[in-house]
């Protein structure tokens, strides 16, 4: 029986790291980045009882491109604290208003928000607006988070 | 066929289909089947005979393209290599040509005038070749900056020097790929003045893998398909630098054809293909343009219903498999069968179910029209 004698530390290498036109995901990184929903007006039409005025609020500027994760975490926590305000009845009606980009900034706050790791009341209304979201929205929705390179 | 249903399709029972060319008149299909051979078909007696088996790659074929004209076959591979088949005394010859990748091969297009042909590849570059007199070979000029990522596609413009260029960097460009050896001067045109051999004229981000791109019949407008589920539109007499980006429903389209100036079809993992129009400058979603196979017709269609059966039977329901939709996967290519330039009256899909269809449109639309609960 034959056996290797010779060195094979060679293939641990990474060659393509050593390619110098290798793609860069963060290359993209040139506008100014989102800074995250503004807390304030969300938390103020959270108090009003205004649910409706805070989602979209919370859905405007995403930290998609920010480097900083603790910004996208604080994003994603307010989010899911709008989501939890509402009740299971109100979801389908609420979803019938969004725009699709705005489809597709949620879709990615309910995946991060499961990532995260919510508890099993969170994760039931997770659920339901994600169910909410794809029979509106389609599979479209569900691959546009998973195509996407900027990331909560 | 299925009685009724506008659609012809045939399996030719070689497994998944990643790409077909018709000859001239339609007589011939050339397909790839997900190996290293290229099968070539012939319509007899109502059925398709195989009559060649072109082997010459050494690895799954990638790419393939038959030029009407001048009935020669371009095929690229996994392992690297381009091949020019011509027809001589009932075999076909195969040329190697000097592509230089060091990646595989991944897509190949004759241009307009079949007078050379454009090889894409996971090397982030794309050989333009074209042949050379003076040593009886194939040779290449190469099409690198900026491009980062596999090249997944290619098309020509009708004007035989623009190029357009998708891949897995998440840009579509238009390139110039003039070659002076056997190119005429081009004329300006809405993408560009001066066009010499690599010049990139437009560039366009989308938030997937390109997966195919097309020039319309006057190669003033462009459609690209991506993995995040859409469709991008680019009008150059509008804004050649703008890029309209339609996020879909659906699953994410592999293929997407122009059918008139106006008016494109796609298909991809839906295994369905779709309809799409431009309308004042804007591209909008018609329909889907599936037909059920009618055998098929008749599935479980409700929860309540599979568990009444199951409960009636005492026994584990048999589960149906089979789609509604005609494929029964993903469709990989879109190609012109019928009609001209500009007016495509039929076209065919084929996929990884192994089947080619062929498309009526207008019987295919008014079908739809009449069945919308089956579509």
């Amino acid at each position: 029986m034959s056996k290797n004698m010779q060195n094979t530390s060679y293939r641990k290498l990474d060659v393509d790291s050593f390619d110098p036109e290798q793609y860069d995901e963060n290359d993209e990184t040139v506008d100014t980045p989102g800074l995250g929903p503004d807390e304030r007006a969300v938390q103020g039409f959270l108090s009003s009882n205004r649910l409706e005025d805070a989602l979209h609020a919370a859905l405007l500027s995403p930290p998609l491109k920010t480097k900083d994760q603790n910004v996208k975490d604080r994003a994603t926590q307010l989010v899911t604290k709008v989501l939890q305000s509402f009740k299971n009845a109100e979801i389908e009606a609420t979803v019938q208003k969004l725009s699709i980009e705005e489809s597709d900034i949620l879709m990615k706050y309910v995946y991060k928000s499961m990532e995260i790791g919510a508890d099993a009341a969170v994760c039931q209304s997770l659920l339901a607006w994600h169910a909410q979201l794809v029979a509106k929205f389609g599979h479209g929705a569900i691959m546009r988070v998973f195509s996407g390179r900027q990331r909560l | 066929m299925s009685s009724g249903v506008p659609v012809l399709h045939w399996n030719f029972g070689i497994g998944p289909i990643t790409c077909h060319a018709w000859n001239k008149d339609r007589t011939q299909i050339a397909v790839s089947a997900s190996s290293n051979d290229i099968h070539i078909f012939e319509w007899r007696n109502g059925d398709w005979q195989s009559i060649h088996t072109l082997s010459e790659h050494d690895l799954p074929v990638t790419g393939l393209d038959w030029g009407t004209k001048t009935n020669r076959i371009v095929s690229c591979s996994q392992d690297k290599n381009a091949f020019v088949w011509t027809f001589d005394k009932n075999v076909w010859k195969p040329e190697l040509v000097l592509v230089r990748f060091n990646r595989a091969a991944t897509y190949v297009k004759w241009s307009p005038l079949e007078n050379k042909f454009a090889v894409g590849s996971g090397a982030k570059l794309v050989s333009v070749c074209y042949y050379e007199k003076e040593n009886d070979w194939w040779v290449s000029k190469q099409i690198k900056k900026p491009i980062r990522s596999t090249v997944t596609c290619l098309d020509w413009h009708s004007n035989n020097v623009l190029l357009a260029v998708g891949s897995c960097d998440f840009k579509c460009r238009v390139f110039s790929a003039y070659v002076k050896e056997v190119d005429e001067k081009p004329s300006p045109n809405p993408w560009g003045q001066k066009m010499p051999f690599g010049q990139l004229m437009s560039e366009y981000s989308v938030g997937g893998w390109v997966h195919r791109v097309a020039f319309s019949p006057s190669g003033c407008r462009l459609a690209f398909v991506s993995h995040d589920s859409s469709v991008s539109f680019v009008d150059s007499t509008v804004d050649s630098q703008k890029v309209q980006n339609l996020l879909t429903i659906h699953l994410p389209f592999t293929t997407v054809e122009w059918i008139t100036e106006n008016s494109v079809v796609t298909a991809g993992h839906d295994c369905s293909p779709v309809l799409f129009v431009v309308s004042q400058d804007v591209l909008k979603e018609v329909c889907k343009l599936d037909v059920p196979s009618a055998a098929k017709s008749s599935t479980v269609n409700s929860a309540l219903q599979l568990f009444k059966n199951i409960d009636r039977n005492n026994a584990a329901e048999k589960i149906n498999v089979a789609l509604k939709t005609l494929h029964q996967n993903r469709i990989t290519q879109i190609l012109p069968h019928s009609g001209t330039v500009g007016n495509v009256v039929k076209f065919t899909t084929c996929g990884t179910d192994g089947i080619v269809a062929l498309w009526d449109l207008k019987e295919t639309i008014e079908f739809c029209r009449n069945h919308p609960s089956l579509v």
